[in-house]
């Protein structure tokens, strides 16, 4: 008896042993694939979050792209426009230098003309007056000529004056 | 009677001023007129006349003659009693003959600053001649604003050879010069 109780007792516990071994290996392997279907559950989750992480990722580096693309056609524009504002004030800059540099180039050649146009009167005044003196000195000379020369001719004087000039007609006047 | 060459080359000898030449133009057509009238030959062939009456008419003639050179060349013929020389056909040839000659002198008008002696105007027109080798009368003007020297007007030719032209000339240089030097 005994021995079939120590045989029971044995054979419960190899029993038991076998069926916690069978349960274990059994949970083992039921583990095994439920970790299996766990871990291809887990591949695909992971799969498909990969996918879906890097559809994301794609939709967003798109928007990203574009939006990056948009900042840099909003920046290209920006600084178009900036050129364009700058240019513009810079036109405007020009033209307000060119007009003051016009104005001052005008005032300057105004200055210039009636600082010209005062020496040319003055000139012309010098002149004028230089030949009044002139002409009235000249005229001097002639009323003194007039006056000495008769005086200072003689008859004979006079007489060869004539003759010259009547000798200088047959050479001045062949055919009269 | 002297010939007509004689004639006629004594008085125009005598002429050298336009003056001159004119009163003889206007003398050789006065006798002229009076010969075509027949005025002259009227009283010379008349019969009743005497030789003085006749010498008396032609002394008034002669007198009446503008022309002092003229005048003084038909004179001699009087004198000497050649009243045929009066006759038409004798002094209207003369006449002509001198008319044609003094046709052929020209005139230069000349002014001067003082007024030549007689002498003196002779002795220019006298060169003048010989200058343009033809016979030569002076038209003479003075002008004492010429200071000396003269203008001389030759047909178409005119010249100044006064001291007053040469004077403005000198005037007009110096102008000139004034102006170029402003």
């Amino acid at each position: 008896m005994r021995e079939l109780f120590f045989f029971a007792v044995g054979a419960s516990i190899v029993g038991t042993i076998f069926f916690v071994s069978l349960v274990e290996l059994i949970y083992t392997i039921r583990r095994r694939k439920v970790n299996e279907g766990l871990n291809e559950r887990l591949k695909e989750i992971r799969a498909s979050y990969t996918d879906n992480a890097r559809k994301l990722y794609t939709e967003e580096e798109t928007k990203l792209h574009s939006a990056e693309e948009k900042v840099t056609g909003a920046s290209e524009e920006i600084a178009k426009e900036k050129q364009l504002v700058v240019e513009e004030y810079e036109e405007k800059i020009d033209k307000l230098e060119e007009s003051s540099e016009k104005a001052l180039a005008t005032a300057k050649a105004k200055a210039k003309k009636l600082e010209e146009e005062a020496k040319l009167r003055a000139e012309e005044y010098l002149n004028a007056r230089k030949k009044e003196v002139e002409q009235e000195l000249m005229d001097l000379v002639i009323a003194v000529s007039k006056k000495v020369l008769p005086e200072g001719i003689t008859y004979d004087g006079h007489k060869e004056l004539v003759i010259k000039a009547l000798d200088d007609i047959k050479a001045e006047a062949p055919n009269a | 009677m002297t010939t007509p060459v004689t004639f006629i080359s004594g008085i125009l000898a005598q002429i050298y001023t336009a003056r001159q030449l004119d009163l003889l133009h206007l003398s050789i057509i006065n006798l002229l007129d009076m010969i075509k009238d027949g005025e002259i030959d009227l009283v010379l062939e008349q019969t009743k006349k005497t030789a003085k009456e006749k010498k008396a008419f032609i002394q008034k003639i002669i007198d009446s003659v503008d022309s002092p050179e003229l005048a003084g060349a038909l004179q001699p013929e009087l004198d000497s009693n050649a009243v045929d020389f009066f006759l038409e056909k004798h002094l209207k040839e003369y006449l002509v003959q001198l008319q044609r000659e003094a046709e052929k002198m020209v005139s230069v008008k000349l002014t001067t600053a003082i007024e030549f002696k007689t002498k003196d105007v002779k002795e220019m027109a006298e060169r003048l001649s010989h200058t343009l080798g033809k016979p030569t009368v002076l038209n003479l003007t003075v002008d004492h604003s010429l200071i000396a020297g003269a203008i001389v007007q030759y047909g178409n030719y005119i010249t100044d050879y006064s001291l007053k032209v040469r004077l403005e000339q000198f005037r007009n240089h110096w102008e000139e010069a004034a102006i170029a030097k402003s």
